[in-house]
């Protein structure tokens, strides 16, 4: 994993953790790797590491269990909501690029389903 | 009197040879288990801050304060220091370097040199000045890592080791890390390792011109702190 | 130090080994060779015995140097950096280095006279204790015991405080100078150090004009050396003149000379201790 961007590396850390509860690399009340396997896989500090699970803490996408570790959460709708959120800044960032190209909405919805057939018929 | 959540506590040092000075005036706290990256080019004075911390250097005046000790046997005893050099005996084999960190120092933990060893693929019976520069390296890491000590000193832990060495030695420092003690590192080579830090202290010219905890830094500056690196030295 | 000097043991044994085999193995040569020479001398016979000559008296210069260069280096070379990071006062590693040092010197000169001695028997037979013999007793005869038993202990004193000396140099040499292109700088420090030692021996000698009787121990002026004895012969004897009396029933030496270099020694042993421990910048 490369931290090449201007966050700070424990938003980055959890971004990428986040994606990875998303796309089911992490399960629904899977365990996540230790702090320090964590920190020894990425080469990042592990108190870095350990803030980056307080922050996913915070927003209730994963428990601690003392003396257990932490494990993703299991209430479905957290992480439906945090895909949907992931997939709305996607989309939004889509529309207004596709804007100042100069379509309007309604092309757009056009050039979606026409791409959406494509990939049905192959 | 000193602030005791401090490993170390450096007071307006100064170091001078001659007429020409090393280090001005310099101030630096380091807390009890914190990574801290000293980062400046060559020159700047990294190394003669490092060397009076490991207490083979003298200051020409100011405070250094190492667990409540000046630099001298005390401290010795409590800090593991990797120098920028090879610093075993010639004569030595690695079990003989083995056997001597073993004898002096207390705090040095067998198993976990004999676990480190196996990972950087070094073999107890080869002879110290048959290793390759990347190898002495590592086997200089070994050792010092191996002890369990309040202060872990390294001097540019990765300069000049290719990167297969590069990484094993950046995996030996975050696995070997303890909780509980401190370390400094410096290094020019930011980008391999800003990373591995809680906090960065720029230094130049001998003075500490910038430090701060390394989030903290790249979230204020919004960049990476090889790229503040490259702007405060470029 | 007891640990410290099991590895200046370790760092140093091949070399010393070494040399001493090869004063042994030179020595065997020109011993053999004489034993077996006929009375003309041959010109082979000749370089033969200069090249084993050279060999033993190489060894030897070679075995002084490397001592030195033991302690030197730590000063001058990155293993300084193991040495002086170890939890160890300069005290212990001057006192391991020291102790190592007179060991080898010590076990080189008696390898190789036992050795000789030993080799002259095998090759002249018993003859040679008789020679050796005779000689002990041609020496107490001449009332010379306890002349020599002293001059012994004073030698293997200033043996020890010369190597201190040399070792409190190179320190002071690399505590003030510290370059190590100029590194033997060392050795002018060293010889004017020594004069001067030598010079203030005298000085105080005639300052503190008493001498200890060796035989009986008792303290003894000048004055009282020349009444007591009708016929007088004092020579006086050692490397400083004033240092001792020396008749031939009556051997005294000058108690301010003694007391001046035993405080010297400790002075310089302190001093190099003192030295690498807390003004070496390395």
């Amino acid at each position: 994993m490369n931290f090449d961007n201007n966050l700070p590396i424990y938003v980055q850390i959890g971004d990428y953790l986040k994606k990875q509860i998303i796309s089911g690399k992490l399960k629904e009340g899977g365990k996540l790797p230790s702090v320090r396997d964590t920190a020894k896989e990425l080469k990042v500090n592990p108190n870095t590491v350990q803030r980056s699970y307080q922050e996913l803490e915070r927003e209730s996408l994963v428990f601690t269990q003392r003396g257990m570790g932490t494990f993703v959460t299991e209430d479905k709708d957290i992480i439906k909501n945090l895909k949907k959120g992931y997939g709305n800044d996607i989309i939004k960032k889509f529309m207004e690029d596709m804007k100042t190209l100069g379509f309007n909405s309604s092309d757009i919805i056009e050039l979606i389903n026409d791409m959406v057939k494509e990939e049905k018929d192959v | 009197m000193y602030n005791t959540d401090n490993i170390v506590e450096i007071k307006n040092l100064t170091k001078r040879y001659g007429n020409k000075s090393a280090l001005n005036g310099l101030n630096l706290s380091i807390q009890k288990g914190q990574i801290v990256g000293i980062l400046g080019p060559n020159g700047s004075g990294k190394t003669t801050l490092i060397k009076i911390l490991a207490g083979i250097l003298r200051k020409t005046s100011g405070e250094v304060i190492i667990d409540s000790h000046n630099p001298g046997i005390d401290t010795k005893a409590i800090v593991s220091y990797l120098p920028d050099r090879n610093f075993l005996y010639e004569w030595m084999k690695i079990q003989d370097a083995l056997d001597m960190f073993k004898d002096f120092y207390d705090d040095f933990d067998e198993g976990k040199a004999d676990e480190l060893l196996k990972f950087m693929k070094l073999e107890k019976d080869m002879r110290i000045d048959g290793l390759s520069k990347g190898m002495k390296e590592k086997l200089n890491l070994t050792l010092v890592l191996s002890r369990k000590a309040k202060l872990y000193i390294l001097d540019e832990p990765i300069a000049g080791v290719d990167p297969v060495a590069r990484d094993q030695i950046l995996d030996a420092i975050i696995n070997n890390y303890e909780e509980n003690s401190s370390m400094l590192i410096t290094t020019h080579l930011v980008r391999d390792m800003e990373k591995m830090f809680d906090e960065v202290a720029f230094i130049s010219e001998g003075q500490i011109i910038l430090e701060g905890n390394a989030e903290g830094l790249r979230e204020e500056k919004s960049m990476q702190i090889d790229d503040l690196y490259k702007e405060i030295f470029g | 130090m007891r640990k410290y000097m099991k590895y200046e043991l370790k760092g140093t044994y091949r070399f010393m080994l070494a040399i001493i085999l090869v004063v042994l193995v030179a020595t065997s040569g020109i011993q053999i060779y004489t034993s077996n020479m006929l009375d003309q001398p041959s010109a082979p016979g000749g370089i033969f015995m200069a090249l084993m000559g050279f060999a033993v008296f190489g060894a030897f210069i070679a075995s002084i140097f490397y001592l030195i260069g033991n302690f030197r280096k730590e000063l001058y070379e990155d293993r300084g950096y193991l040495t002086f990071t170890l939890p160890l006062s300069g005290n212990q590693i001057l006192g391991a280095k020291t102790i190592i040092a007179l060991m080898w010197s010590a076990l080189l000169v008696i390898s190789f006279l036992v050795y000789n001695i030993l080799l002259a028997r095998i090759l002249h037979g018993e003859v040679i204790f008789t020679v050796i013999r005779e000689g002990f007793q041609y020496i107490s005869s001449l009332n010379l015991d306890t002349a020599l038993t002293v001059y012994l202990i004073v030698f293997i004193f200033s043996v020890i405080t010369t190597l201190l000396l040399i070792y409190f140099s190179i320190a002071l040499s690399r505590v003030t100078i510290g370059n190590k292109k100029i590194g033997s700088i060392w050795v002018i420090v060293f010889l004017v150090l020594n004069s001067l030692i030598g010079l203030l021996s005298i000085k105080v000698a005639e300052l503190i004009p008493f001498y200890i009787d060796i035989s009986n121990f008792s303290i003894i002026t000048e004055s009282d050396f020349v009444r007591n004895l009708g016929n007088i012969e004092s020579h006086i004897v050692g490397n400083y003149p004033g240092m001792a009396i020396f008749t031939s029933d009556m051997f005294a030496l000058n108690v301010g000379f003694i007391l001046f270099n035993i405080l010297v020694a400790i002075g310089i042993y302190m001093g190099t201790s003192y030295l690498i421990e807390k003004k070496v910048d390395l």
